[in-house]
Order: C-alpha cells, then sequence, then structure tokens
C-alpha cells in the first residue's frame, strides 16, 4: 500500500493559530547563500526560480545565512513576485557588522565584508529585522524567528522576545517563535512563551526523533506550529556516502552505519533515502511543514520529485523498528 | 521620565508614491521606513513613546497612519492632514476620528512653506478650518519657513485658543548662517501664550555632511530664551534626518545643546512638553 498525497507539498496550510499559512514543502535558502562551499548567482536565482515553478510558496532565511547573502538573492527573487502569494520567514540574533570574513566563514561562502555578531537584546532584535528588511528590499516579514540562542536563553526571553511579541502586536510582523538545532529550549520557548510556531532543525529526522520526546507533543497540545528543518542532518540522508556531514560536521561512523542501514530498507522497497527523509517528519501530526534546502534548480527539481514519492506504510514500519533497536 | 520624540515620520513607497523624494539629494531615503525601523532607531535613543506626523496631503495616509499607531505602543499621538480649505473640516476629523486608532489623533498639519501664497495661513477659508481644528479639540502643527513667520503671527492672533506647533523652529538657514529676519519673526510668535515650537529638523537646515552642534547653538539657545522649556519640545524628524545625521546623534545633539537647563528643564524639553501639548498622558 502507498501513501499517495501528490500534492500535499503544495498544499497551502495554517502555522499554528498566526493566520500565516505556509506551503508544506518550503525551500530554506542556506545552501544557496554558499552553505559548504560557493554558490553563483545565476545557480541561486534558478534554483529560486525552481522551486516557485514547484509550487513552493514558503521562504526561509536569516541574516546567518551567507551573512546577508541568501537574504540580499531572496529579496531580488521574490521582487519580480507577488508578495502576497508566499510567506517567508526570516531570523533575528546575529547581526552583521563590516569586518573581513574568510572564505567558509561559520561554514558560509558568502558575502566577504561582513561578520556576524551575537545580540539577542530588544535594540539588536529591532536593527536585526530594520537590516534585513533592507537588504532584501521587502517591505515584510511574516515571520521571525530568534536564531540559534542556545547559550543566550536569559537575553533571549528578556530581550529578543518581548521586542518579537510588540512587532506581533503591532503588525509589523505576523507569527513569532524561534529556529534552533535543539528541541529542550524550544520546548521552553512553547512553555514560557506564546510563540506561534518553532523551526526545529536536525531534530526530527529518520537519524534523530528527539523532537517527539516533548517538543512535538506540547506544540500539538499548544497549537503552534512546527517547521521540520535539516531532514537530511545536513546532507548524510540525502547521501550517506564516504564524504557525507551530519549536523554540519564530517559524519561518524556509526551515524553513517545507520543511515545506510536506513537506505538499504529503502532500497529494497524501491524507494531514495532521500525521499523517506524527505517525508518522515510530516507523518507526525504535529508537523506543519518541512523546509528543504537546495543550491540549484536541479536540487529543487529532485526534492520536489522525492516529495512526489509514494511512500508505503510497510517501509515506515521497518523504518521505525530500526531506528527503535538503534536507540 | 518617558522621552518623548515628537517628530517622525513614517513611508512606504509601494503604499502610497512619494514625489517629493525624486529629487536626487533625496536618494539616500528613497525607501520605506516602516514600524520596524522606527523601533531600530528609538530603542537605542532610548525613546519611549512618539509623536507620527503627515507627509502627503492625503487623508487615507492620515488613516492609516491612526491606524498603525492604534496598533503601537511606541506611537502615542498622530498630527494628520486635512483639507483646511474645504468648508468640511470638522467632519473630515470627525470620520478620522471614528476610523482605527482614530483616538491617536493629535494635531493637524498642512505643508504651507510649499503654498506660493506668503499670506496663505491668514486666508479666510484656511482661518475657518483652523477654527474647525480648535472646536475639535486639536492641536495645529505649523510648517512654515522664515518669509511665512509674520502670516503665521496674524493666525496665531486671529484663533487665540488654538495651540500652534512651529515645526522645526520655522526652518531657520542654518546652512547660510542666517539668523535674521528668522529671529525676531520667531520671538514675535513666541511672545503669544499659544504657541509652542519644536526643536527638529535643524540638522537638514545646516550643512549636512560639515554641521556641528555648534552650528545649531545660536538657534537653538534663542529658542531657549523666547520659549523657555516648558514651551519646547524635542523632534527627530527622522527619517529626514537621515540626510544629516543618524537618530542617536540628533537626540544626543539635543542634549549636548541643553547642557546650559537643569534635569528639570531638560526633561521638559524631551517628553513634557510634548506630553502636555499633544495630551499625550502618563505613559
Amino acid at each position: 500500500m502507498t501513501s499517495a498525497a501528490p500534492e500535499w507539498s503544495t498544499e497551502r496550510v495554517p502555522l499554528g493559530r498566526s493566520g500565516v499559512t505556509v506551503s508544506r514543502l518550503g525551500l530554506g535558502t542556506a545552501p544557496l547563500a554558499g552553505l559548504f562551499s560557493a554558490v553563483a548567482e545565476e545557480e541561486a536565482a534558478a534554483a529560486l526560480e525552481a522551486a516557485w515553478a514547484a509550487g513552493i510558496r514558503y521562504f526561509d532565511t536569516a541574516p546567518h545565512y551567507g551573512a546577508g547573502l541568501a537574504e540580499r538573492r531572496l529579496g531580488a527573487f521574490l521582487a519580480s513576485r507577488p508578495r502576497a502569494e508566499c510567506t517567508v520567514s526570516t531570523k533575528v540574533g546575529r547581526l552583521l557588522v563590516p569586518g573581513e570574513a574568510a572564505p567558509g566563514d561559520e561554514g558560509f561562502h558568502g558575502e566577504r565584508g561582513l561578520v556576524r555578531v551575537r545580540d539577542y537584546s530588544a535594540d539588536g532584535v529591532y536593527r536585526s529585522l530594520a537590516e534585513s528588511l533592507e537588504r532584501s528590499g521587502l517591505d515584510s516579514f511574516d515571520v521571525v524567528l530568534i536564531h540559534d540562542p542556545d547559550d543566550h536563553w536569559e537575553d533571549a526571553v528578556t530581550g529578543a522576545y518581548p521586542a518579537l511579541e510588540r512587532l506581533r502586536a503591532e503588525g509589523a510582523v505576523r507569527a513569532i517563535g524561534a529556529g534552533m538545532n535543539q528541541a529542550a529550549m524550544l520546548t521552553r520557548f512553547v512553555a514560557e512563551t506564546d510563540v506561534d510556531c518553532v523551526l526545529v532543525a536536525g531534530r526530527y529526522s529518520l537519524l534523530d526523533r528527539g523532537a517527539a520526546d516533548e517538543l512535538l507533543p506540547l506544540c500539538e497540545k499548544r497549537q503552534v506550529g512546527v517547521l521540520v528543518g535539516g531532514v537530511f542532518n545536513s546532507g548524510i540522508l540525502a547521501d550517506p556516502t564516504a564524504h557525507a556531514t551530519y549536523d554540519y560536521a564530517p559524519a561518524p561512523d556509526d551515524v553513517r552505519r545507520r543511515a545506510l542501514a536506513l537506505a538499504e530498507r529503502c532500497a529494497a522497497h524501491g524507494v531514495p533515502l532521500v525521499a523517506a527523509a524527505l517525508r518522515f517528519p510530516l507523518r507526525h501530526p504535529a508537523v506543519t511543514g518541512v523546509v528543504v534546502g537546495a543550491r540549484n534548480a536541479r536540487e529543487v527539481a529532485d526534492n520536489a520529485a522525492h516529495a512526489a514519492t509514494g511512500i508505503p506504510e510497510a517501509l515506515w514500519a521497518e523504518l521505525d523498528a530500526l531506528e527503535e533497536r538503534a536507540q | 521620565m518617558t522621552r518623548i520624540d515628537a517628530h517622525h515620520h513614517l513611508w512606504s513607497l509601494s503604499a502610497r508614491p512619494q514625489g517629493w523624494l525624486d529629487e536626487p539629494a533625496l536618494e539616500p531615503i528613497r525607501r520605506d521606513f516602516g514600524p520596524v525601523d522606527l523601533r531600530a532607531a528609538t530603542e537605542r535613543a532610548g525613546v519611549d513613546a512618539t509623536v507620527l506626523v503627515q507627509v502627503l496631503p492625503d487623508v487615507d495616509e492620515t488613516a492609516e497612519f491612526l491606524a498603525v499607531a492604534g496598533e503601537s505602543d511606541l506611537i502615542a499621538g498622530v498630527v494628520g492632514w486635512v483639507d483646511l480649505t474645504a468648508p468640511d473640516v470638522a467632519e473630515q476629523l470627525d470620520r478620522l476620528r471614528r476610523g482605527p486608532g482614530g483616538d491617536r489623533l493629535r494635531g493637524v498639519r498642512h505643508l504651507v512653506q510649499s503654498e506660493p501664497d506668503p499670506d496663505w495661513l491668514v486666508r479666510p477659508d484656511v482661518l475657518a478650518g483652523l477654527r474647525a481644528v480648535r472646536d475639535a479639540g486639536l492641536v495645529y502643527d505649523v510648517l512654515t519657513r522664515p518669509h511665512q513667520l509674520s502670516a503665521a503671527l496674524q493666525a496665531v492672533r486671529a484663533v487665540p485658543d488654538l495651540v500652534f506647533v512651529v515645526d522645526h523652529l520655522s526652518k531657520p538657514d542654518i546652512a547660510g548662517r542666517v539668523l535674521q529676519p528668522w529671529a525676531t519673526g520667531l520671538a514675535a510668535l513666541a511672545a503669544e501664550p499659544n504657541v509652542a515650537a519644536k526643536v527638529s529638523g535643524l540638522v537638514t537646515e545646516a550643512d549636512w555632511t560639515r554641521w556641528t552642534a555648534a552650528d545649531l547653538r545660536p538657534y537653538v539657545d534663542l529658542a531657549l530664551e523666547e520659549f523657555g522649556p516648558d514651551r519646547l519640545m524635542v523632534g527627530s524628524d527622522w527619517p529626514v534626518c537621515l540626510l544629516a545625521a543618524d537618530y542617536e546623534r540628533v537626540f544626543a545633539t539635543a542634549a549636548e545643546l541643553l547642557d546650559g537647563c537643569s534635569a528639570a528643564e531638560r526633561d521638559q524639553v524631551f517628553g513634557g512638553t510634548a506630553a502636555r501639548v499633544y495630551g499625550l498622558g502618563d505613559r
């Protein structure tokens, strides 16, 4: 039996109770801003064109991605599209200031003249967002997320969060939340603040289901939207071969072995591992959508094709069993 | 003490065309300035309330400003625009007040500086309009240039129970270091009890690239002398000020120019006067 839902990826779904909708498949813009290696301007533009053509209407960006390059590229592309037709999220927590950035600075081959400074104060939030608007040329962002406050919880809840709440109250942004590579602090945000959504990266994937313990049940209960990023854990689930990366670093052997085992099960059902990885988060009722990055038009097209791949229920059962044994 | 920016603007080029920004020198501010930009500017300067002032002669803009202010805990009041020459000023004001955020309406302004008739302010239809503003319990922001100060004085005397607020100290030519006849005209206005003034918009009357606080001092000193701190209020004129100074520098310069005042007097100029004149309450 096949759980076919060919239209799922372009379906518009509500993000929590915010009134904002997203296409279930969103485009993440970190890769097209030179994550791991440089991406040419035309390649990036073609990737955005391809995403739009595939019906993707949710775009996630951040000042962090390429030190402003992602916001600039996304904004330039959206200038020629009906803005009201799509949803755009950006993030706050890193200000970009003039400085000499070496290629590969913080993982990105992006803008060379800017470096990142962490700032989770209210002032930092307002400045960051004003600069994001200017950089992108957009007249607003629909969603704004507090980005990676792992070591800055206190500042984030006393500075950044109240600032975003004020902006939401005055209608300058429509939904607010946090975006992180960990589930625990996102759970705190959901429990202790009035966020509309969270973006959890890498913690709800075929290889790491950590978000299912507390975060996802709590989000479901509080009707907080959940966007899942890092569905390939930064590469390994797209391609578990020798040079795979797991959570932005070379994959450890045991993780690679688990990925290869998952790939083997998928192959037995004629399903590419990447298709299962892309689809996996949406099996959880709390999950609103998945955000998947791409470096070029071909990767976008591949992702869209994988999104349309039917996944047999039997395969899910086998993958679940494999992961249970791995725990 | 609440710190109030008594004069700033917002605009969105896509929402409504800003033809006045076509002038080449204004290129640096030819972009959108919205509530997020305002927050970014005010937060660092420690400003906790603002007065948003009309840009275009367009009631729709005013209605929109009121709606924005109504949702904001930062924008405490709006000085809007209505057609003062029309017979229905009272109705125009009433409509604005019944719309979203209508309770934030605090005053009316017209770009008198752009009127070719130097006596525009004392035209019978305009005076009738000003009386309607008075009857509505609102303030009138008068934006004049030095050569229009005598008409302003006549209007102030003709409607003595309307509070007039002189924007930008009536725009003296600071770059040219010209004091007269501006000084005499402003002093005559200050002699009328129903007039207050804004220490705002001065940096853009100075040399945009080379100005210093010392260039502004004679003008601010005269205003202090004539109006006193109880009738002066600081405004940024942001985003226009960005042509010559960022928001923080405008406020820092104002503080520097008030160095001869007592703490209590500075509090008046930095908030007390604006709160009282515009009825911004105890925020």
